[in-house]
């Protein structure tokens, strides 16, 4: 799917740009783009150093297990397969957390360390029903206290910019709620 | 909000304190866990470039062919019937592809309708509901190296639609 879909995206910018004469703009944007790709990707090597590194200590000095203790419920049903094996589930635990929490970039290399221990367990070429639910989890956002947006009303002289955090949160739970049962239901509908 | 923003201040460092207060108090090696953990972070950050080339690639091609200005005065036509203000037409458009274009958009909202509108309201809780979805799916799926995505793309839009529905249905209820 994601095949079609990247090359659907490639042939719409480029036939609509070439025919309303943005031919110069798609040329340099498609350079540019690449190239602040690696920049992105240098940025990363940092935080991902540091979160990873923390989060190895963190596995290592024990705070993990207990809030693995806390969430264990929660994984054991939206995770089935991760539910007896421990790295999997801290893991999945520090995504949590970090998500809820608003740290973006302690999420994702969190994310990505329970991808490669889903991985691990399916050992399949193809995402597991577990490595897609953490996807679709991860894609709709569930944080406590929206900071960035906070942030940036108060900056626009906004007179009460944490007036849609209630709103938010009621807002991401139903999206997440949403992402969980479709991705239940299309793993189903995949199985039949 | 400067008791929110205390809290959110002090979170990273506490949590920071409490990994390595304890590693310390149960007597383990938090230094070499670091390195060995660094290492694997590296090793991630590196194994997803290539695949965020390809996404950011395809992403830039669309942004720069003007496409989106285009698919956005018929599509903004097609929103306000469902309730939302014109106005968050590029902001829908742009939160699935990238999170600084939607932060600029979002931005862009608060300027020229006022932070306290109802499409800036909107907007600001869409932005706490929704991901950029493409991006994140290039960097979890890159990361193990997987190009069967399944279900995933399919599953990440019906949620960020009820993201996007539910922040329209709730302003309108709660403002």
């Amino acid at each position: 799917m994601i095949e079609i879909i990247w090359a659907i995206m490639i042939i719409l910018a480029l036939v609509y740009g070439i025919l309303t004469g943005n031919g110069e703009a798609l040329s340099s944007a498609a350079t540019s783009s690449v190239n602040s790709a690696v920049t992105l990707c240098i940025s990363l090597c940092g935080i991902y150093a540091l979160w990873c590194g923390l989060m190895k200590v963190a596995e290592k000095g024990g705070l993990l297990k207990g809030m693995c203790k806390i969430l264990h419920p929660v994984i054991k049903r939206l995770y089935p397969s991760a539910a007896n094996d421990e790295p999997a589930k801290q893991a999945i635990t520090l995504n949590m957390a970090a998500n809820m929490l608003g740290l973006g970039n302690a999420a994702t290399p969190a994310g990505q360390n329970a991808m490669k221990q889903l991985k691990r367990i399916s050992g399949k070429e193809e995402a597991s029903d577990d490595m897609v639910m953490l996807l679709v989890v991860n894609n709709s956002s569930l944080q406590i206290i929206p900071t960035t947006v906070i942030a940036l009303r108060a900056a626009a002289g906004s007179t009460s910019p944490t007036d849609i955090v209630l709103c938010s949160i009621l807002s991401a739970a139903i999206a997440t709620t949403v992402a969980i049962f479709s991705a239940r239901f299309l793993a189903r509908k995949a199985k039949k | 909000m400067s008791i929110l923003s205390g809290i959110s201040s002090i979170i990273i460092p506490i949590y920071i304190l409490l990994i390595v207060g304890l590693a310390l108090f149960r007597k383990v090696e938090g230094y070499s866990a670091f390195v060995e953990g660094a290492k694997e972070g590296l090793q991630s950050a590196i194994g997803v470039l290539p695949y965020l080339c390809a996404m950011l690639f395809a992403i830039g091609l669309l942004r720069a062919s003007g496409i989106l200005e285009g698919i956005g005065s018929i599509l903004g036509k097609g929103l306000e019937l469902i309730g939302i203000p014109s106005q968050l037409t590029m902001f829908v458009l742009v939160r699935p592809l990238s999170g600084s274009a939607a932060l600029g958009e979002l931005s862009n909202i608060y300027a020229t309708s006022g932070p306290d509108s109802t499409a800036a309201r909107i907007a600001s809780v869409m932005m706490g509901s929704t991901e950029t979805i493409f991006y994140t799916m290039a960097v979890y799926m890159g990361a193990v190296n997987i190009k069967n995505h399944r279900h995933a793309l399919p599953a990440s839009l019906l949620s960020m639609l009820a993201g996007i529905i539910s922040a329209v249905w709730l302003c309108r209820l709660f403002f």
